[in-house]
């Protein structure tokens, strides 16, 4: 179980990894995606309530199949300006073992190092991004990622979050830019 | 037979924000109810706020123009929706995930600021409450659990746009669409369901309650000194408004800071006082253009009321907080008397900013003064429906 739980929490890094490299919605869609996908793992493993596991991977791939709708077409990853996002990438996940370091040897400590890394990154994006469609991605991320840092109510918080996001339209006409 | 007059498609606002209303009422009926029960649970002090709250948005529907009243309905209910929902859901995590669409909606109201600008108090304000509870309850050493500790503090802060989390107002923005909405409606709620629960949880170590309760208080005099100070310079009314939230957070912060019956009945009833007085004052005195007129009766009100004076609301707050201050350590109450009388000085410019109230401006401002009136010479009747 150790295993899974920490292959989940890889995908997890990977999927906000992408959510925070992508300015596009097919980028952030997947980013979303594999975040949730990572998430309901690392959850599975670490003998979460199934009923939460099962709310949080329909929250999550109801909103990102949402994000899909609008925004800018296309993945846009990588665009100029992004090497710092790639570094605190990388960073941030070396912050979450500190964090939770001291309980890798257990399937819920891995499960929790997935979750820290994606809130992490998550509110990174959310401290320097630009578009509100990209806000949003990176909102139903940070969601989700606290959302696994608890138990059953959390995670079923954390998925009604993702939908609710997913929801928002990400044009830019009512907000502002 | 009369027909009532039903609102022309004009005067709808956007099915968002009607179905927003619509689910407010909702979650708020459910989370009174306690259903599910074990999931959803309201504390009493939290009832006893969220009953307020009820009461300060009918006011606020009432003050507005007509041609906003349904608008600022869908508003203030999906806004008591949230409110509920925050004070009722047991688990930390999932008060931390439910800050982020929370705050995406209050984010997407239009005002002066992008959505990317005003959603990252909220967003900083869930990942500190939520990244603060796993450390709490991770094994490890205990520096881990001080961390936590401080994660929660600075959380519950930041969610409320205090010092040194202070979020820009504009001028021209309306309150329900500004940062005011955390700062005066929402953010309080969390100050008292948050750590009643984790008191209640027995979640601190007595290591970890030091740190958390040490943060509060040295957050909550600086806020108390950056309000006073704020209030008496800012160059606009709104700003000075805004300073003025930072002064009865700052007790309020004091109170959950001494981590002591009376402290955290002192920040129980600094609460209500922002919910039920500071937020609709700032909305009565938006209405009224400023005089520069002294002596007034009416400004010599305002001022007795905004300094915290008896028989108004902040003086049994001022009361509470000494007292349980001179229990802790009489330096500190001391400090708190200099804070308290500094406290005096904002009023007066407060007081001018509030002009001469006409129509449904002069009762709102008369519901107003009776509200602060009933929590000053009530304290004893609210703490016991708080279960305080």
């Amino acid at each position: 179980m150790e295993a899974v739980a920490a292959i989940g929490a890889v995908l997890a890094w990977l999927g906000v990894s992408l959510v925070s490299l992508a300015d596009a919605r097919r980028g952030l869609a997947v980013g979303l995606f594999g975040t949730t996908v990572g998430l309901t793992l690392a959850a599975v493993a670490s003998g979460r309530s199934p009923l939460g596991a099962a709310a949080l991977a329909a929250g999550g791939v109801i909103g990102a199949v949402l994000r899909l709708r609008d925004g800018e077409p296309g993945w846009g990853l990588m665009r100029p300006g992004s090497t710092p996002r790639l570094v605190a990438a990388v960073l941030v996940f070396l912050a979450a073992v500190v964090l939770v370091g001291s309980s890798l040897g257990v399937p819920v400590g891995v499960a929790r190092l997935g979750a820290v890394a994606v809130a992490l990154l998550a509110l990174l994006r959310l401290m320097t991004v630009e578009h509100r469609s990209s806000a949003l991605g990176a909102g139903a991320t940070l969601a989700l990622g606290l959302g696994a840092l608890g138990d059953g109510p959390a995670l079923v918080a954390a998925a009604a979050a993702a939908v609710g996001l997913g929801a928002l339209r990400a044009t830019e006409d009512r907000a502002g830019t | 037979m009369t027909t009532l007059p039903l609102p022309s498609r004009a005067q709808l606002p956007a099915w968002e924000l009607l179905l927003a209303g619509v689910v407010g009422a909702g979650v708020t009926l459910l989370c009174l109810l306690g259903r599910p029960s074990g999931a959803l649970q309201l504390l009493p002090p939290s009832r006893a706020l969220l009953a307020i709250s009820m009461l300060t948005v009918g006011l606020g529907v009432w003050l507005v123009p007509s041609g906003r009243r349904l608008e600022l309905l869908c508003v203030g209910l999906g806004g008591l929706g949230c409110q509920a929902l925050l004070a009722s859901v047991t688990d930390v995590p999932a008060v931390a995930a439910l800050l982020v669409p929370i705050g995406f909606a209050a984010a997407a109201r239009p005002g002066r600021h992008p959505l990317t600008v005003q959603i990252r108090g909220p967003v900083l304000a869930a990942l500190l409450l939520g990244l603060g509870w796993t450390l709490l309850r991770s094994p490890g050493p205990s520096w881990l659990g001080r961390l936590g500790a401080l994660g929660e503090a600075l959380g519950l802060v930041a969610a409320g746009g205090l010092f040194p989390y202070l979020q820009d107002v504009g001028e021209e923005e309306p309150a329900d669409a500004s940062y005011l909405a955390w700062t005066g409606f929402l953010a309080p709620t969390l100050a008292l369901a948050l750590p009643t629960r984790l008191l209640h949880s027995h979640a601190l170590r007595p290591d970890e309650g030091v740190v958390m309760g040490a943060v509060l208080l040295g957050l909550g005099l600086l806020n108390l000194t950056w309000g006073v100070v704020g209030a008496w310079r800012a160059s606009s009314t709104v700003e000075a408004w805004r300073c003025s939230f930072l002064v009865d957070w700052g007790f309020a912060l004091i109170g959950i800071g001494l981590l002591d019956r009376d402290g955290l009945a002192a920040a129980y009833l600094a609460m209500l006082a922002i919910v039920a007085v500071r937020t609709p004052l700032v909305v009565v005195a938006g209405m009224t253009p400023s005089i520069a007129v002294g002596r007034r009766p009416l400004t010599l009100l305002l001022v007795v009321l905004l300094a915290g004076a008896a028989p108004f609301s902040g003086f049994p707050v001022r009361l509470l907080l000494l007292r349980a201050a001179t229990q802790l350590a009489w330096p500190l109450a001391a400090l708190l008397l200099v804070g308290m009388a500094l406290a005096t000085l904002h009023a007066l410019r407060l007081a001018r900013t509030v002009g001469v109230p006409r129509g449904h401006g002069a009762v709102g401002l008369a519901v107003v003064v009776v509200m602060s009136l009933a929590l000053g010479l009530l304290p004893d009747v609210l703490r016991a429906l708080g279960g305080m």
